[in-house]
């Protein structure tokens, strides 16, 4: 009953974030003018800013932050590692990289090819999880304990070869690269939603049907090979889902990182171990994580906005230090 | 004869750096025997308990199970196999924080399709012999090192293997625990007649068990069997060998 009430808070949270955002911005509107759209009696204006700008703006951050958290959940559980987090890892490099080739390649502006961005940076970012993956592997088994290094370490890798390439940026490319690694959220019109948001409920439907695997992960391997599990298997499976949870989401929202890593945790603290609480809770303040910071971007320097992945970063830097001095074990 | 190793080596390392673990073992094991392994810190007690478990692959060598070369399986037969016929315990206890003592215990037999009463049955049987039933409800942070061990040697009965690996299971446990888990074991053996395995470096722990082997470097070095003596006899006997194979005893 406990965790009801906390998840009643959460939801809570999360609906007073969503109306404060459907409400604020340049142009701000009133409570009532939410409820003149529910009886369709809105203004055209009223109706061109909720539902072209704030409503898939909202849920592409909502859906993306539920993403990248349990993109985290899933790197945790396989590394056994609390501190893992698709970003620290580098999908965000690796989908930086691929909006590198796309602006050196294809053009350096994303109106004329507005998929072909998502879909480099997706690339980008799953290619980067895999062989980081692969590299861990070396030797037959999986080792955790070096996942992490070598993720950060891949990720410092690719991010040189990043800027290798924009010293061959003129201004507006180089403006373009900065938008996506500053975070923010630039695939915030319908078409992004669409091409984004189904295929990762699609994914996380098929993590949720691996919950119990995930559960059991926390027992050693030596274990679960006993009981005829395959873990090396199950291990590939859960990393790609990961993968594609993570660079589909910054693939539309730009280098977002921390999610990945806070949300869990908080998860964590608030309900405990158990797999099935986890995998619900983590979506959730995944989803409260990122839309909150895109508001507070929003309206803290307003009319100027930060953006969201600088908020992210600003809260959950520190927060990661915590966590890494409390562990002192990487 | 339940397991049957033929001369079988495993060695670590790549082309440049190899080392040769295990360098030539045989082994006999009789159906509803209780053999303990001993040898000093890094003779290979482990990576034999684990070869022959088919949890890591032997370099060259045979080994059978009841006539089935498992050096020739399969992986996903392998697996099969070692689901149904093998059962672990380790020096960790291997339970899950989140699950009660008899969800911990019932894990073996939830990933297979079994029938809700027969699941009842067999766990009231391991529970009955291994002195479970007041735990069942609690979790495992809610109960000692020796009842979380003992849980755990239950959930390796559950399935009814054929062969029980242990690898150092009283390693964390006091020695009243310790002796506690091992009569049961003990128990276990006789009642089910099934084949138990030991990893120990405690001459107290082998000391229950019918036969002792000893590894030093790599190689089975001499065998110890209790006969009818009595267990302090066997004891003693233990602790000879151990002072004349040397640096025994002092595991890291
Ligand atoms: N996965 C491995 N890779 C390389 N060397 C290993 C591996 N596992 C064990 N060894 C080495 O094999 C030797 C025997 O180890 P082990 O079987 O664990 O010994 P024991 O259980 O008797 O202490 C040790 O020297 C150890 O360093
Ligand atoms: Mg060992």
């Amino acid at each position: 009953m406990r965790n009801r009430m906390k998840f009643i808070i959460i939801i809570v949270m999360l609906i007073a974030i969503v109306l404060t955002h459907l409400l604020t911005g340049t142009f701000s509107l009133a409570p009532g003018d939410l409820l003149a759209l529910l009886t369709n009696q809105a203004g055209e204006d009223v109706e061109l800013v909720l539902f072209e700008f704030r409503m898939p703006r909202i849920i592409v951050t909502l859906v993306c932050g539920a993403a990248l958290a349990l993109s985290g959940l899933i790197l945790q559980v396989i590394s056994k590692n609390p501190l893992a987090d698709p970003g620290i890892i580098g999908v965000n490099a690796g989908s930086g990289f691929g909006v590198v080739l796309f602006i050196m390649f294809i053009s350096g502006s994303m109106s004329q090819h507005l998929y072909a961005l998502p879909l480099m940076s997706f690339i980008g970012g799953l290619a980067t999880v895999l062989i980081i993956f692969f590299l861990s592997f070396m030797g037959g088994t999986f080792k955790s304990n070096i996942f992490i290094l070598i993720g950060i370490a891949t990720a410092m890798g690719v991010t040189g070869f990043v800027y290798v390439f924009t010293s061959m940026f003129d201004e507006t490319q180089m403006e373009m690269l900065n938008r996506y690694f500053a975070g923010n959220i630039w695939g915030d019109t319908w078409p992004f939603v669409y091409i984004s948001v189904p295929y990762i409920l699609i994914v996380a439907a098929f993590v949720f049907f691996r919950i119990r695997e995930m559960g059991m992960l926390n027992l050693d391997d030596e274990m679960l090979i006993g009981f005829g599990m395959n873990v090396n298997k199950e291990k590939i499976i859960l990393i790609i889902l990961s993968a594609m949870l993570s660079s589909l989401a910054v693939s539309v929202c730009g280098a977002i990182s921390f999610i990945g890593l806070i949300a869990p945790h908080i998860s964590r603290l608030l309900f405990g171990q158990d797999m099935k609480v986890l995998f619900f809770s983590s979506l959730l303040i995944g989803g409260v994580l990122l839309t909150g910071a895109d508001l507070l971007g929003k309206l803290v320097l307003a009319p100027t906005i930060i953006p969201t992945g600088i908020v992210v970063a600003l809260i959950g830097g520190p927060y990661f230090l915590r966590l890494l001095l409390k562990a002192r074990q990487i | 004869m339940i397991l049957e190793a033929k001369d079988i080596k495993k060695s670590y390392g790549n082309r440049f750096n190899r080392t040769e673990v295990l360098k030539g073992i045989d082994m006999n094991i009789e159906k509803g025997e209780f053999v303990s392994i001993m040898g000093a810190s890094g003779s290979g007690k482990t990576t034999l308990l684990n070869v022959l478990s088919s949890i890591d692959r032997v370099s060259s060598g045979h080994i059978q199970i009841e006539g089935a070369d498992i050096t020739q399986m399969k992986d996903k037969q392998l697996a099969h196999f070692r689901k149904n016929d093998l059962g672990f315990i380790f020096q960790e206890y291997n339970l899950l924080d989140t699950l009660t003592v008899k969800e911990n215990i019932l894990l073996p037999l939830s990933i297979r399709n079994m029938k809700k009463d027969e699941v009842d049955r067999q766990f009231e049987r391991v529970a009955g012999e291994l002195g479970i039933h007041e735990l069942s409800g609690k979790y495992p942070n809610e109960i000692s090192g020796g009842q979380q061990q003992r849980t755990s040697a239950a959930r390796a009965f559950i399935h009814q293997p054929k062969i029980i690996f242990a690898d150092e299971p009283t390693g964390a446990l006091d020695s009243k625990s310790a002796s506690n888990l091992l009569k049961k074991l003990q128990q276990m053996n006789v009642a089910s007649r099934s084949t138990i395995m030991m990893v120990t470096h405690d001459a107290t722990a082998a000391s229950y068990s019918g036969r002792v082997i000893f590894l030093k470097d790599g190689l089975v070095y001499s065998t110890l069997r209790r006969g009818g003596r009595p267990q302090e006899e066997f004891y003693k006997e233990i602790m000879n060998t151990q002072s004349v194979l040397g640096g025994v005893g002092v595991e890291s």
